[in-house]
């Protein structure tokens, strides 16, 4: 197990280099002058744009710019976008609204979504179940800005419950957004944990315990739920990395100043430093969550083990 | 087995990767002890010079002075030595200014932000300065700009200027997207001001909000360019076609909402010499369209060239594009019509090194309030790029000569009344030659809730938060780039910066006159070759540090120099001294 996770670990490293250094590419890649763009439609005077385009290396060669980069990095300077400001507070500020954003809809799709897709599961065919199998559907259909926008209206405008937009009110703030955000995944939870106990319950082991005379909710939770949730895990160990960096639709509807649109501004804006910073921190997050998720297989069936 | 020689390989790499990257590290550090070695040095003879004349200094000055030197700041790669030879320092409170040619309207540019003064303690951290900028304005910072949250700042206590406000508090709630996210808010309620209302909106906003919604004069030009350099390609009566095609009255109601005013000249409607007809080429007019296409040659004139449309990416000025090409397609039977758009990054660069290939659009908006701003920059041979704005490339002798003897009349009465007739006919000779065509100009479309009073939006589209009344007021506002005078040119942290600071003269919020604010009184008696300024006394920081001709003169000279990149540089380029601070 130990050997195991210092392998994966260790399998970091050059996913990192490999990583920075096609994301590196490709905003190099983008057309266009970008401190010509700081200055819109007044000029900008040429000693200036010259300084600007010194300060961030614009002019060196590509293999110069992302050895300086990466020599950066490596000793904790993650540069500067156009307007001066360290990558690294840009992230320290963000990671912890999207964090939170995150963690809402996350929290709400696990407990929702498993518990609906278990309940459906067991009492299948029955009125719960099709209430189930209806309402992910019709979530799933819905395109989230329409979820979004119709939930400020509902519960932000007309019933005033949770504020309309941005993140003035804490914790609060971070309710709604969550909930949208976390809804289209919850569908697919509930709908994956319905197929996977629907499976399970006629499975060899279940009939086993049942026989032995188990309570029925040690049957349910022990050995049906527990088996049924590997591809759960799976799922929600992915949907967890998507949730920190995809969430620009939710984040541009509720206003939430957030790692997503910190990366679509930072591309459009050509700022290297920003995109590469945040979305090599996305990968990362992706790599962390896969371990764990690896991990927990170990944890959920003991038929699987590492070493 | 395997994966631990695998992993070995790797890690070697790495080694050597970081090796190598050490090396250049290495380097990079030398050279930045080089740099503040010499930066130190300046800074201490400044700091000896400031403190040899500050007699009348109070004790703050030399207090910083001592701070500098027990830390020098880690990356001071600001040059504060240099200085335009345009600049000097008569007395405490009296400064003069030496242009490199005439310019009788210098007094009015000196209205925009990035003329304001800065406190010493700009100096020691220009970075840092912006996190919490201090001004001489009639609101404070209260606490730091926290980013992408909010912007907090409360009226300035020892306020001794003309523009005190009555309200107990301003705050900038700053949002990705601020149109839609604050009127949104608004309309929850948790932002009382929002300065311009998003275009879906304004079909019900009047009924909404009643006269809770304003639209004001606003002082900018929509419009598309032909490039002088495409002349053979867009010559004169196919320019002229083109523009009389266009129903501007109809772009404005059905795409724009009515939000706008549809253009048929360059000035606009609010400023002195405005006319609503400049000549026919600048009017809507079907048939004259018909009849110069004909003139031109109609459609096999133009050939199997495609009409080439090119604006920067962005969902409004697709519909607008898309408007103007039908009325094309239906007034002169143009099908075969091509869109370019880019991101502005893309596209700047392209219409300053003349590679754009057809028709192009472009805004304009006013520095200051006359004429010549929507003349001069936009079709002076002087304005061709790299320097100014003239991105069409016109060159038109007789052009640039009525725009010399309006200065001349000018400089000569004082009066910019007297300009005006030679402004128009400089307009008429646009006209004639069709440069560009003149689509809308920008109005201010407004909203504000039932808790404050007495909000207007001047020519300048900055919103009058020291004439309304309403308690903690909350208004919408995008992040700004930056957050320093010198260092904004974009219309966020102007907005913010102008109630943190206060400049020479002002324009009135409500009846757009200029006025003089720090400045007791500016005077020319050589038509505008030199000024001397002469300040209000009494005037502090927010930092209780005197408002001082070298409070204008130290920042003037700062942003000048080009090895400080700061982004209003361009602003200072016609004060003598200029060139020789931007070299190389």
């Amino acid at each position: 197990m130990g050997r195991y996770v210092i392998r994966r670990l260790l399998q970091f490293i050059p996913v990192f280099l490999g990583a920075t250094l096609l994301i590196f590419t490709m905003v190099f890649a983008l057309p266009g002058d970008p401190i010509r763009a700081l200055a819109g439609e007044k000029p900008m005077s040429e000693s200036v744009r010259q300084e600007l385009t010194d300060q961030y290396n614009l002019d060196d060669p590509l293999p110069v710019q992302y050895v300086k980069y990466v020599g950066g990095v490596l000793q904790g300077d993650f540069g500067t976008d156009f307007r001066g400001r360290e990558v690294s507070d840009i992230m320290k500020e963000r990671i912890p609204r999207t964090a939170r954003l995150a963690l809402v809809a996350f929290t709400f799709e696990l407990i929702v979504g498993v518990g609906a897709g278990l309940y459906a599961g067991i009492r299948q065919k029955g009125f719960a179940d099709s209430l189930v199998l209806i309402s992910t559907l019709t979530v799933i259909s819905i395109p989230i800005f329409v979820l979004g926008k119709l939930a400020q209206l509902l519960f932000g405008l007309h019933w005033e419950i949770f504020p309309v937009i941005g993140i003035q009110e804490g914790w609060k703030s971070y309710i709604l957004p969550g909930l949208v955000l976390g809804s289209v995944s919850l569908a697919y939870v509930a709908r994956l944990t319905r197929a996977s106990v629907v499976e399970n319950t006629r499975a060899d082991y279940v009939r086993t315990a049942k026989a032995k005379g188990l309570k029925n909710r040690r049957v349910v939770g022990v050995h049906t739920l527990r088996n049924s949730l590997i591809p759960v895990v799976t799922f929600l160990g992915v949907d967890l990395g998507a949730l920190l960096g995809g969430a620009i639709v939710t984040e541009s509807i509720f206003n939430i100043p957030g790692l997503g649109n910190a990366v679509f501004s930072a591309i459009v804006r050509q700022e290297g430093t920003v995109v590469v910073g945040i979305t090599t921190f996305l990968v990362l997050v992706y790599m962390v969550t896969n371990l764990l998720v690896d991990l927990l297989y170990a944890v959920l069936d003991p038929r699987i083990r590492y070493d | 087995m395997n994966t631990t020689r695998r992993t070995t390989k790797v890690l070697s790499l790495v080694a050597a990767a970081s090796v190598a990257i050490a090396a250049c590290g290495s380097d990079d550090d030398s050279s930045d002890t080089e740099d503040t070695t010499v930066d130190t040095e300046a800074e201490a003879s400044e700091g000896e010079a400031s403190e040899g004349e500050g007699d009348t200094d109070t004790t703050e000055a030399p207090a910083d002075t001592e701070a500098d030197a027990e830390e020098p700041a880690e990356d001071s790669n600001f040059d504060t030595e240099s200085a335009l030879t345009g600049l000097t320092v008569v007395d405490d409170t009296t400064f003069t200014v030496d242009l490199s040619e005439p310019d009788p309207e210098f007094n009015l540019r000196l209205a925009y932000t990035g003329f304001a003064p800065l406190p010493d303690a700009f100096y020691d951290d220009p970075g840092a300065f912006e996190e919490a900028p201090i001004g001489n304005g009639p609101f404070q910072m209260d606490g730091v700009w926290n980013h992408d949250e909010t912007i907090k700042t409360v009226p300035f206590a020892d306020y001794a200027g003309p523009n005190a406000p009555s309200i107990s508090s301003l705050t900038f709630n700053l949002y990705e997207d601020t149109t839609a996210g604050g009127f949104l808010d608004l309309q929850g309620g948790a932002v009382d001001v929002v300065r311009s209302v998003p275009l879906e909106n304004l079909g019900t906003a009047e009924a909404e909000f009643g006269d809770r919604y304003a639209q004001t004069a606003d002082t900018g030009i929509y419009y598309y360019g032909f490039p002088s350099y495409l002349e053979e390609k867009y010559p004169l009566d196919l320019r002229r076609a083109l523009s009389m095609a266009i129903d501007r009255e109809l772009l404005n109601d059905v795409i724009l909402e009515g939000a706008n005013i549809p253009a048929s000249s360059l000035i606009p409607p609010n400023l002195p010499g405005a006319r609503d007809s400049v000549c026919a080429n600048y009017d809507s007019n079907a048939e004259a369209a018909q009849a110069a296409f004909a003139e031109f040659g109609g459609l096999e004139a133009l050939g199997d060239e495609p009409l080439v449309v090119w604006f920067n990416t962005s969902e409004a000025h697709a519909q607008i594009a898309e408007a103007i090409t039908n009325q094309w397609r239906e007034v002169l039977g143009i099908e075969n019509v091509v869109f370019e758009n880019l991101e502005f990054s893309e596209y700047l660069p392209k219409l300053d090194a003349q590679e754009i290939t057809g028709v192009f659009r472009l805004g304009w908006g006013a520095d200051y309030l006359s004429p010549l701003n929507f003349l001069e920059p936009l079709y002076a041979v002087a304005s061709t790029p790299p320097v100014g704005s003239n991105t069409t490339f016109t060159d038109i002798p007789e052009f640039d000569e009525q725009l010399a003897l309006g200065k001349a009349a000018i400089a000569e009465s004082g009066d910019l009344a007297d300009a005006v007739p030679f402004y128009n006919a400089a307009e008429d000779i646009l006209c004639e030659n069709v440069p560009s065509i003149p689509i809308y100009f920008t109005q201010n479309t407004y909203v504000w809730n039932d808790t404050v009073d007495g909000v207007v939006q001047n020519a300048l589209s900055i919103l009058n938060y020291s004439e309304m009344t309403g308690g903690d007021v909350v208004t919408a506002a995008g992040e700004p780039e930056h957050l320093s005078p010198i260092n904004s040119s974009e219309s966020e942290g102007i907005q913010v910066l102008s109630v943190l600071f206060e400049t020479l003269v002002g324009y009135n919020a409500t009846t757009s006159e200029l006025e003089n604010w720090v400045a007791e009184s500016i005077v020319t008696e050589d038509g505008g070759q030199s000024y001397t300024i002469t300040l209000s006394e009494g005037l502090t920081f927010h930092d209780g540090t005197p408002v001082t001709a070298d409070s204008f003169v130290n920042a003037w000279n700062f942003a000048a120099t080009g090895s400080n990149a700061q982004q209003n540089n361009g602003f200072f380029s016609n004060i003598a001294g200029y060139a020789e601070l931007n070299e190389g």
